[in-house]
C-alpha cells in the first residue's frame, strides 16, 4: 500500500474552481472575530429588510395613552415622548441605516474604481487625481459629509450622496494602490505583449485580481456610512423625522436621558452592533487575504 | 551587423539601442547602445549577469518598453517610431515568455481563456474554432487538452510554464523572446522545458530570443550566442566558437566560473576568479565598462570604449567583439594561468 | 571521527490538510574538516533537515529521531545550551543574506556583536577581529567597510558579510543553505573558492545545501543525495559521479545538459512527475512512480541505504543502475 498521494497536479478535482476565493472566506470565517462578525451583519441587515414584516407596530404611529414606557412586553423597547413603539422605530431605524450605508458605499465604489483605476494605469492622469484625492482626504469625512448635507438639504438621498462622496478616495486609494501592484506582475505584462488594449488589461486582468480588496475596502467602508448617517440624522441633516432613524432617534432621547434612558440605549446598542459587525467581518477578511498573516 | 547566412531578411534588428532610466540620484544605463540581429528561424542565446541589461533588452524587443533611443524593427517596421494602435496590431507577430511561472498567467482566468486570449484579440480562428484550437495548442506544448479548464494555481510549475509557452505562441509569432524561461524551475523540469521549447522552434520555426544566466541552457538551445556587460553586448558568436573559443576576456572569465558537473575535470580546470563586482549601471567605468575587473587590461582599455566590430576567425567564420585586445582575426593573449586572488 | 551524526531524523509538518512528512528518517554523518555536500531539489527536505538539527524548524513540526553532535544528542539538551551552541559551534549561512543581517546596523557593528556576546571581547578587540574575519573571507579594504551598511554592498559582498559572522566564534561545523544560489556564476566561483579556503585553514567541517551539481563537484568531498526526505545515496564525490547508482541522481545528472550538447543532436532526459507528499513515513519507494526501473517490489518495500561496491557508497534501491552515464563530453 502506498502511503503517498501526489502534489495536487492536473489530476486535482474539478471542484477547485473559483477556490481561491472561497478560501479566503473559508479562512476569515475560521477566526472568531470572522464568523460573529458576518453573522451579525447578515443579522442587522435582515431585521432591517424584513422590519415592514417583524414589527409589531407601524414605525410612526402614536398612542398617546403610552407615552415613555419602559421596556415591557406590549412595547419590547418601551416607548417614547409621543408613544412611539421604540422596538418598530429600530428595526425601520435599522433598514434605513443600512440602505444608506450600502447604497452610499455602492456609489463610491462605482465613482471611486475607476478613478482608482486610471489614475493607477495613466501615469498622466495620476498626478492630477492623486491631487484631488489628497484635498478631499484633507477634510475630516463627517465634515464634509456634514458640509455636503448642509448645502444640498436634509435628506435620506443627499445624505446618501455627501457618504458617498466622502468614501470615494478611499475606494479610489486601495484601488490605485493595487494597480501599481499589480501592473508590475508578469502576468499584466504578458497580456499587453498579447495585444490586448487598455481596457482589456486594466478591467480583464486587474480589476479581477483587485477585487478582494475591493470587497475588504467595502465591508470596512460599510459602518463608517452607517455612523456618518446616524450622525448626520443627529444632526438633523440626513433623515427627516418622523421617519425613523437610528441618529434621529438618539437625538430625540437627549431630554429624557435621565427618565426614559432606553430611549437611547436600544438604538446607541444597535448602531455599535452594526457597526463592530462590519469591521470584525471586514479585519477578519484582511487578515484572511494577507499573505503575510498566514498562521501556522 | 551580423551577415544573414541565407539571403532572407532578418526577423529582428536592434539597432543602437539605449534604455536609460532616470532615478534620484543620476541615470541608470541598464542598455546602453546595443546592435543584434536575430535572423529567421534563429535562436539567439543572450547571456548575462544580474544587472546586465538582457531583460530589458528582451521588453523592448517585444515593445513592452520604449527604447530611450535606437530603434527595434520587426521585419523592418520601427516599433519604437510606431503609434500604439499599430504596434497593438502587429502583436500576433512577436510574444514574450516570462521567467516566474507562479505570476505569469493570470490567476483568475482558466488556462483555456489565458491561451485563447491572443486567439481573440487578433480573430486567429472563428469563435466557433477556439476551444478546438486550444486543445491543439495545449497537446503541442505536452498537456492534456481538459487542462484548458484548470486555473494555474492548480498546475505545477513546469505545467505552467508549458501554458505560456503555448499563449505566446497560440497566434503564431515569427519572433518568441523567452526571458529565463527555465530559471524558476527544479533542474528536472527544465530539461522537458527546454526539450519543448527545441521541439516547437523546430515544428514552427519561429525565430527566438533566449534571454539566460544559465550558459548550459544557453549552449544546449542556441545556435548563436550574445554576451552582455552592464548595458553593452561584448561578443556574440556561433554556440561552438563561442564555447570553444571565447574572444572576449569576460566570456572567458564566465566560462570558467560556471562549474562543470565532474569533479575530476571541474578540480583540475584552470579558474581565473573576478576581482570586485559587476560596477552600478549608474556609474559605469570609463572606456571599457570591464577593465576594472579585467585581468589584461591596459592603458587603452581604461580610456576607451572599444566598439562592437566584426572579426574573421582563421576557419573564415566571422564573430563580433567589443575588446581592444582582440586582433582582428579573433585571437587574444591567454588570460594569466594564475587565478587572481579574490580582493 | 564524526562531528555530527543524524540518525533516524523525522520532521513533520502539521498542516491545514493533514501531515506532512519533509524528512523521513534521514541518516548522515559529517566527518571532521570535511565539506559535505547535501544535494536535491526543492521540496525534497534539505532545508528543513539542517534547521531543525539545532531546533530552528519551523513551530508547526515535530522532529524524532537523534541528532548527535560530537557526543551530545541535540534533540533532547535544553533551549539555553541549543542557544549555547548555535552560532558558536555550529554556524548557518543562509540563501538570502539580506534577510539575515539587521538594516539598521553596520556590518562592523553586526560582526562584532556576535563576537561580544559569543566570545565576552572588548569592543576594541571584537573590532579589531572584525577586521581580520572581513579580510579572511575576501573582502576588500575590509577596515573602511566597518561603518557601512547592508544595503551599500552587493548581494555577494552581503554574502560574504554572513561567512564572516559564521566563522567569528570558530565553529566546528559550518552549515551553508544554498549560500550561492541568488548569487551570479562569477560571484558564485568566489565564495566557493573561499569556504574551501576556510576548510583549509580552520579545519571546520562544512555542510553545504545546493541543488546544482556543479557547485558539488566543485567543492564537495562527500555527498549525499536526497528525495522526498531520505537520503537516497551516498558516496564520495568522485565515486558519485563516476558512478552515479540510484536511477534519481543518475536523472539529475542527466537532466542537465552538458558541456558540447545541442538540442538538434541531444535529448535531455527530465524526470517525469513530481516529488510526492508524504503523508506519514514511507513504506515504499517514494520515488517508484517516477522510476523507469521500479518493479511491483519497490511499491512494496522501502528500499534501505546498503552498501555496494566502491568505496564508502551508499544507495537506496532495489534495481541500482551500474552501466556508465553516456554524458557526452567535448564534441
Amino acid at each position: 500500500m502506498s502511503l503517498t498521494t501526489p502534489v495536487p497536479s492536473v489530476h486535482a478535482p474539478r471542484s477547485a474552481k473559483r477556490s481561491a476565493r472561497w478560501r479566503v472566506l473559508r479562512k476569515a470565517l475560521r477566526t472568531p472575530s470572522g464568523i460573529v462578525g458576518l453573522t451579525v451583519a447578515i443579522g442587522m441587515v435582515a431585521l432591517g429588510l424584513l422590519a415592514p414584516v417583524i414589527a409589531p407596530y407601524p414605525a410612526e404611529a402614536t398612542d398617546f395613552g403610552a407615552l415613555l414606557q419602559p421596556p415591557s412586553a406590549a412595547h419590547l423597547l418601551g416607548t417614547d415622548e409621543l408613544g412611539r413603539d421604540q422596538f418598530s422605530r429600530v428595526l425601520y431605524g435599522i433598514g434605513a441605516s443600512v440602505q444608506i450605508g450600502l447604497l452610499s458605499v455602492l456609489i463610491a465604489a462605482i465613482v471611486g474604481v475607476p478613478l482608482g483605476l486610471v489614475a493607477g494605469y495613466f501615469r498622466r492622469l495620476d498626478s492630477v487625481i492623486a491631487r484631488l484625492l489628497d484635498v478631499m482626504l484633507a477634510f475630516p469625512n463627517l465634515i464634509l459629509a456634514v458640509g455636503l448635507a448642509a448645502i444640498l438639504g436634509a435628506s435620506a438621498m443627499n445624505a446618501t450622496i455627501a457618504l458617498a462622496v466622502g468614501a470615494v478616495p478611499g475606494f479610489a486609494r486601495i484601488i490605485r494602490g493595487e494597480v501599481f501592484r499589480l501592473r508590475g506582475l508578469d502576468f499584466v505584462s504578458s497580456a499587453v505583449a498579447a495585444g490586448a488594449g487598455d481596457g482589456r488589461v486594466m478591467f480583464g486582468h486587474i480589476l479581477p485580481n483587485a477585487s478582494s480588496a475591493l470587497l475588504v475596502q467595502i465591508t470596512v467602508s460599510i459602518p463608517h456610512a452607517v455612523l456618518g448617517e446616524a450622525a448626520l440624522s443627529f444632526l438633523g441633516l440626513g433623515i427627516r423625522p418622523p421617519a425613523p432613524s437610528l441618529g434621529t432617534m438618539l437625538s430625540n432621547a437627549q431630554p429624557f436621558l435621565q427618565t426614559a434612558p432606553w430611549m437611547a440605549i436600544f438604538p446607541g446598542l444597535v448602531i455599535i452592533a452594526i457597526t463592530l459587525a462590519f469591521n470584525l467581518f471586514g479585519d477578519a477578511l484582511r487578515d484572511a487575504l494577507d499573505p503575510k498573516g498566514r498562521r501556522r | 551587423m551580423a551577415e544573414q547566412q541565407n539571403g532572407d531578411a532578418p526577423v529582428l534588428v536592434l539597432r543602437d539601442l539605449v534604455k536609460h532610466y532616470q532615478v534620484p540620484g543620476g541615470t541608470v544605463r541598464s542598455v546602453d547602445g546595443v546592435d543584434l540581429v536575430i535572423g529567421r528561424g534563429e535562436i539567439v542565446g543572450l547571456v548575462g549577469e544580474s544587472g546586465s541589461g538582457k531583460s530589458t533588452i528582451g521588453k523592448m524587443a517585444v515593445a513592452l518598453i520604449s527604447p530611450s533611443s535606437g530603434s527595434v524593427e520587426l521585419d523592418g517596421v520601427d516599433l519604437a517610431a510606431l503609434p500604439k494602435r499599430r504596434v497593438r496590431a502587429m502583436r500576433k507577430r512577436f510574444n514574450i515568455v516570462f521567467q516566474d511561472p507562479g505570476s505569469s498567467i493570470n490567476p483568475r482566468t482558466t488556462v483555456g481563456d489565458a491561451i485563447s486570449e491572443p486567439l481573440r484579440i487578433h480573430r486567429i480562428v472563428p469563435r466557433r474554432r477556439i476551444d478546438e484550437r486550444v486543445a491543439e495548442l495545449l497537446e503541442q506544448v505536452g498537456l492534456r487538452p481538459d487542462t484548458a479548464a484548470r486555473y494555474p494555481h492548480e498546475l505545477s510549475g513546469g505545467q505552467r510554464q508549458r501554458v505560456s509557452l503555448a499563449r505566446a505562441l497560440a497566434a503564431g509569432p515569427e519572433l518568441l523572446v523567452a526571458d529565463e524561461p527555465t530559471s524558476a524551475l527544479d533542474v528536472s523540469v527544465q530539461a522537458s522545458v527546454l526539450n519543448l521549447v527545441a521541439d516547437l522552434q523546430q515544428n514552427l520555426g519561429f525565430a527566438c530570443l533566449f534571454i539566460s544566466h544559465d550558459l548550459s541552457a544557453i549552449e544546449y538551445l542556441a545556435d548563436r550566442i550574445a554576451v552582455m556587460y552592464l548595458g553593452r553586448i561584448v561578443e556574440v558568436a556561433d554556440r561552438r566558437d563561442l564555447f570553444e573559443r571565447p574572444m572576449h576576456p569576460y566570456t572567458d572569465v564566465l566560462l570558467q566560473a560556471a562549474p562543470v558537473a565532474d569533479p575530476v575535470e571541474q578540480r583540475g580546470r584552470e579558474r581565473v576568479v573576478l576581482r570586485g563586482e559587476i560596477p552600478s549601471p549608474m556609474n559605469p567605468p570609463s572606456g571599457c565598462s570591464f577593465h576594472p575587473r579585467c585581468p589584461l587590461a591596459t592603458e587603452v582599455c581604461r580610456t576607451t570604449e572599444p566598439a562592437l566590430r566584426t572579426v574573421q576567425r582563421a576557419d573564415g567564420r566571422t564573430a563580433q567583439v567589443a575588446c581592444h585586445l582582440v586582433g582582428d582575426d579573433g585571437v587574444r593573449a591567454a588570460l594569466p594561468a594564475e587565478s587572481v586572488p579574490v580582493g | 571521527m564524526n562531528v555530527l551524526e543524524v540518525a533516524d531524523l523525522g520532521v513533520t509538518f502539521a498542516t491545514e490538510d493533514g501531515p506532512v512528512v519533509a524528512v523521513d528518517r534521514l541518516d548522515y554523518e559529517v566527518r571532521e574538516g570535511e565539506i559535505l555536500a547535501i544535494v536535491g531539489e526543492s521540496g525534497c527536505g534539505k532545508s528543513v533537515g539542517v534547521l531543525s538539527l539545532l531546533g530552528l524548524q519551523p513551530g508547526n513540526s515535530t522532529v524524532s529521531g537523534r541528532v548527535s553532535y560530537r557526543g551530545e544528542d541535540l534533540l533532547t539538551v535544553s533551549e539555553s545550551r541549543l542557544r549555547g551552541l548555535r552560532g558558536r559551534d555550529i554556524a548557518y549561512i543562509f540563501q538570502d543574506p539580506m534577510t539575515a543581517l539587521n538594516p539598521l546596523m553596520t556590518v562592523g557593528t553586526q560582526v562584532a556583536e556576535t563576537l561580544r556576546k559569543h566570545l565576552g571581547m572588548s569592543k576594541a578587540a571584537a573590532r579589531e577581529r572584525v577586521v581580520e574575519l572581513l579580510e579572511l573571507v575576501g573582502i576588500p579594504a575590509a577596515r573602511e567597510r566597518l561603518g557601512v551598511y547592508p544595503h551599500q554592498l552587493s548581494g555577494g559582498m552581503r554574502q560574504r558579510v554572513m561567512i564572516a559572522m559564521a566563522i567569528a566564534c570558530d565553529p566546528k561545523l559550518l552549515i551553508a543553505d544554498e549560500p550561492t544560489t541568488a548569487l551570479d556564476v562569477t560571484v558564485q566561483a568566489g565564495i566557493i573558492e573561499t569556504l574551501k579556503e576556510l576548510r583549509d585553514r580552520l579545519g571546520m567541517a562544512i555542510v553545504i545545501i545546493t541543488h546544482d551539481m556543479g557547485v558539488v563537484a566543485d567543492i564537495a568531498d562527500r555527498v549525499v543525495v536526497m528525495y522526498a526526505g531520505k537520503a537516497i545515496e551516498s558516496a564520495p564525490v568522485v565515486e558519485l559521479f563516476a558512478h552515479p547508482t540510484h536511477p534519481y541522481t543518475r536523472g539529475l545528472l542527466q537532466a542537465v545538459p552538458q558541456r558540447g550538447q545541442h538540442a538538434t543532436a541531444h535529448r535531455l532526459k527530465g524526470i517525469s512527475g513530481n516529488v510526492p507528499v508524504l503523508r506519514s513515513t514511507a513504506v515504499a519507494c517514494s520515488f517508484a512512480d517516477r522510476c523507469a526501473f521500479a518493479s511491483d517490489a519497490c511499491r512494496a518495500v522501502r528500499p534501505e541505504p546498503a552498501p555496494i561496491a566502491g568505496a564508502g557508497h551508499t544507495v537506496a534501491c532495489l534495481h541500482p543502475q551500474t552501466e556508465p552515464l553516456l554524458l557526452q563530453k567535448g564534441a
